[in-house]
């Protein structure tokens, strides 16, 4: 276990919030819940005295077979010593699985003259990669609750039954995705790559994820070395792995020839006599299209966003008895996070996929007969296991949709991956802005970000150069008077400085381009209608919402609250700037009830910088004086505690300033992971630098 | 796992509950051993220091300045330990570098205290039942209010007492008369101290007549003799439950 947590540690080093100290304890509590320790203990027993007729019949045959002729090409020598072409129909990965345990189960085997221990090492392998499965998920939620991840996960009686009675083995293909997904949330590409390419190895099937991946990696990280770094392994391991498909007759014959391929233009609509449409490409054609319109692609919208395609496909595939536990860490995972569905819907949908199983075995066509016999032959079978399979889709239908409501459309940053944040510096202090948007710039990545000028639009405002009148119509005229731009009828025209945002967003469409807009305005005359200070120098404004910020700022303006100054004043008045020691502090006015409280303790406790505080008159604002020095490693760890949704934020974290930017930094992310967060608590927030 | 291993004891109903901090909120080699190791890989970085030279410096810094501040609060500090360590090697008094690697130490440090699982509920229930809570601790008085306000703590005691103001760290008895003081008691009978050094906790709460409860995880060896504490406990979550029966009654 030890040895596990350091691994774990070591794999995860280059994640915003590494695997530390507080999540090995959590996993080590999880591990001596009894919701942990009686399933394992029900797996171990099913392992030990429980046989799998697949597994007897066809997959240990095959592995002995492998073993016995090691160097030899696997599926040929089977097929060639008279075994089934039906016997092991996966590729090497799942070969690779099982060979190290069960090898050593066959060499027990020999010791003691008996044919049990292969068996037993064969499931054993698969206690170890459901175990994955079980790791990973807590892993990637980090903040889970056991009960809920060991209830929809580790007790899932579908897990239990197709893994460990069943004997499928889907688990391998899908636990190693798992494993992919949580690398490239650590950042290891290299390592996701390979684990992409040994599971699309394992099974075919797999390669659905591949574009999704894609998909998610280009959203987080463009084309970058990261990107490549994961293309090149997934391609090299992938071609190294599947050498059999050119030179292994018998691999042909027992994996590239099976029937589930097939499976894909089973449902389609007919066009006349010779067109058919088929449903399964198009489904999955719109899955790929549902992610990758999403703006912000996070961790939890994609690993949710895959689990919804993997049950529209399966909805809508004629079902095979394992391909359902591809669905279910997907649907745990977000249980999970949502909280919902864990009962009802969760423990429904296990019990009628359990059902649906139990209809289609031998020993059940037993049951089915005796209790037709109670009812005089009247019941039809066929109905009947019609009627289960309708619930089983039925059921995963509804879930599938309630993922994408509860997992996707509600999610905070689906909501507002179509709003902008808006950065607004102002006043003649160009330089001090720039040094704060470089900074901003930094961390949230360049091209995430677009410059504005607003001062030319602030102007024009004021100017003869652009008029909007009473119906709504706002033109723009050059110097000679020539009609540059019209745009009627236009809905929001509140306020002048609505205005501005507005016209920014209908004349450059810049809200379509970038996540976030920084937008200066160098003028030193001041054309906006406020101003909290004289000495004005630089102004911040940031919100979400562009249409409503101007009434708020201007509701903020004239109420006095909801807004924030910030200065730097020099400790020691009489030292010039060009003194070597001279020296300033860092003040900022924040808004009673808005993070003053927590920024309070992390900086005094992580950066152990002198920090003053003040009530000012009337008790609306609170003073901040932060004296010293804090490096952006501090910032670093404080954004790491005060942001909860950072690893969401996608932000550089080498990119955290010092000092007193990274201060503003600290309140410009915290402010916006809030927003995301839908916290109507909090209030917007007006920057000033003076 | 709770155990009372003081039989002939009969626990009452608390008139205050003194906590230790290291060990006792939090588990401290691990939050120790992250911490020194971030330090290295700067010293590493800045200095080219190899591993074993950097940890041998250390520890040979480390031992010096706790033989010559002897049982003190300044004998634990980092900063002082790291001084000592570049002087070691040869360099000037290098101000920036001490500070640097101290504030390294501790912010590592600090990521990698979690509480121990519970601990904000039993605290929250000695709150809820008017108990006094205070906190004995050794180290200067600096790092450890910063720890408790780190881990959100820093309204919750009604006392604390540093080693620091003390001038002595545990078991010297002045710890705990100036705790009696700072909480308006007289004497330590029926007020729980709950460490987890036999010497510094046990013992030194002990002989004023305290009940003592000695927290266990890894690495803690059970006080014996006269260091043996009245009951051990390794979860908070039991202790908890031990405690509302005893209120409760």
């Amino acid at each position: 276990m030890t040895v596990l947590f350091g691994v774990l540690s070591k794999l995860s080093n280059k994640a915003y919030t590494p695997y530390g100290i507080a999540e090995d304890r959590n996993l080590k509590i999880l591990h001596t819940d009894n919701l942990f320790v009686i399933p394992l203990v029900i797996r171990i027993y099913l392992i030990l005295f429980f046989t799998s007729d697949i597994q007897i019949h066809w997959f240990i045959p095959f592995i002995r077979n492998t073993i016995s002729q090691f160097g030899n090409d696997p599926w040929s020598s089977f097929i060639q010593s008279g075994g089934s072409d039906l016997a092991f129909p996966y590729g090497i990965g799942m070969l690779g699985a099982f060979l190290p345990i069960s090898f050593i189960g066959l060499c027990v085997d020999k010791l003691f003259s008996t044919n049990l221990f292969i068996l037993i090492g064969f499931k054993l392998s698969l206690l170890v990669f459901d175990y994955s499965i079980l790791l990973v998920l807590a892993l990637i939620t980090k903040k889970y609750s056991n009960l809920h991840l060991l209830l929809v996960y580790w007790c899932s009686p579908l897990i239990i039954y197709t893994t460990y009675i069943h004997g499928q083995l889907d688990i391998v293909p899908i636990s190693l995705l798992f494993i992919c997904l949580c690398m490239i949330q650590w950042k290891r590409f290299g390592f996701a790559g390979s684990l992409l390419a040994i599971a699309v190895s394992t099974k075919f099937s797999m390669l659905i994820a591949l574009p999704l991946i894609l998909i998610f990696i280009y959203k987080s990280e463009k084309f970058n070395a990261n990107t490549f770094t994961f293309i090149k392994y997934l391609m090299i391991l992938g071609a190294i792995l599947n050498w059999p498909i050119v030179l292994s007759s018998g691999f042909v014959e027992m994996v590239v020839e099976t029937k589930e391929i097939s499976k894909l233009y089973t449902l389609y609509l007919s066009y006349g006599e010779n067109l058919k449409v088929y449903i399964i490409p198009i489904i999955y054609t719109l899955c790929l299209y549902q992610v990758w319109r999403l703006k912000i692609v996070t961790k939890d919208l994609f690993i949710i966003a895959t689990g919804i395609s993997f049950f529209s496909l399966l909805i809508f595939i004629p079902p095979q008895p394992g391909w359902l536990l591809w669905v279910i860490p997907f649907l745990s995972f977000y249980q999970i996070q949502s909280k919902k569905d864990i009962l009802v819907l969760g423990l429904l949908f296990n019990i009628i996929a359990l059902f649906n199983n139990f209809s289609d075995l031998d020993f059940n066509n037993l049951l089915w007969n005796s209790t037709s016999n109670l009812y005089n032959n009247e019941i039809d079978i066929s109905t009947t296991k019609n009627l289960i399979f309708t619930s089983q889709q039925g059921l995963a239908i509804l879930l599938a949709i309630r993922m994408y409501l509860y997992g996707i459309q509600r999610n905070s940053f689906y909501k507002l991956s179509d709003k902008p944040y808006a950065i607004y510096f102002e006043g003649n202090d160009s330089s001090r802005s720039v040094e704060c948007a470089l900074s901003i710039e930094k961390l949230l990545g360049k091209d995430k970000i677009k410059y504005e000028k607003v001062s030319n639009f602030s102007y024009l405002i004021n100017g003869p150069y652009l008029r909007y009148d009473d119906e709504n119509t706002i033109s723009q005229i050059d110097h000679q008077g020539n009609l540059l731009f019209i745009k009627e009828k236009v809905k929001y025209v509140l306020n002048p400085r609505t205005n501005i945002f507005k016209i920014i967003r209908d004349l450059i469409g810049i809200e379509k381009k970038s996540r976030y807009i920084i937008l200066f305005n160098d003028t030193k005359s001041k054309v906006l209608p406020f101003s909290l200070k004289k000495k004005i120098n630089t102004t911040i404004v940031f919100s979400s919402d562009i249409k409503s910020l101007a009434s708020k700022i201007n509701n903020s303006y004239n109420s006095g609250i909801n807004t924030l100054w910030a200065y730097l004043e020099p400790i020691n008045i009489n030292l010039k700037e060009s003194n070597a020691n001279y020296k300033q502090r860092f003040i900022t006015i924040l808004p009673m009830g808005f993070l003053h409280d927590q920024l309070l303790r992390l900086f005094i406790s992580v950066s152990s910088i002198h920090i003053d505080t003040e009530i000012l008159p009337g008790n609306q604002f609170l003073k901040m004086t932060f004296e010293g020095y804090s490096t952006k490693e501090d910032i670093s760890e404080i954004a790491n505690v005060l942001i909860p949704q950072i690893e969401d934020l996608s932000i550089d974290k080498a990119m955290w300033s010092s000092g007193y930017l990274g201060i503003i930094q600290i309140i410009l992310l915290s402010y916006i992971a809030e927003e995301m967060q839908d916290n109507k608590e909090i209030k917007d927030l007006n920057l000033e630098l003076i | 796992m709770l155990t009372k291993l003081n039989n002939d004891l009969n626990i009452d109903y608390p008139r205050a509950v003194l906590f230790d901090t290291d060990n006792t909120l939090y588990e401290y080699a691990p939050a120790n051993n992250a911490a020194i190791e971030a330090v290295y890989l700067k010293a590493n970085n800045l200095l080219g220091l190899k591993r074993n030279t950097f940890f041998n410096l250390y520890n040979k810094a480390r031992l010096q300045i706790k033989k010559d501040l002897n049982k003190t609060a300044s004998s634990h500090s980092r900063l002082l330990y790291f001084q000592r360590m570049i002087e070691l090697l040869g360099y000037n008094a290098k101000l920036l570098l001490a500070l640097d690697f101290e504030q390294t130490f501790w912010r590592t440090f600090l990521s990698n205290a979690p509480l121990f699982p519970n601990v904000y509920k039993f605290l929250n229930l000695l709150k809820e039942s008017d108990i006094p809570i205070g906190v004995i601790t050794d180290l200067t008085a600096q790092i450890q209010l910063r720890k408790l306000t780190y881990f959100g703590l820093e309204d919750t005691f009604d006392a604390i007492v540093t080693s620091e103001e003390v001038g002595a760290d545990k078991p010297d008895p002045k710890n705990f008369t100036l705790m009696l003081s700072k909480l308006k008691l007289s004497s330590m009978t029926n007020i729980w101290m709950i460490g987890d050094n036999p010497t510094s906790d046990i013992l030194g709460s002990k002989k004023l007549g305290a009940t003592t409860f000695q927290k266990i995880h890894r690495g803690i060896k059970i006080g014996e003799g006269e260091k043996s504490p009245d009951v051990i406990f390794s979860s908070y979550k039991d202790l908890e439950t031990f405690t509302r029966v005893i209120i409760s009654n």
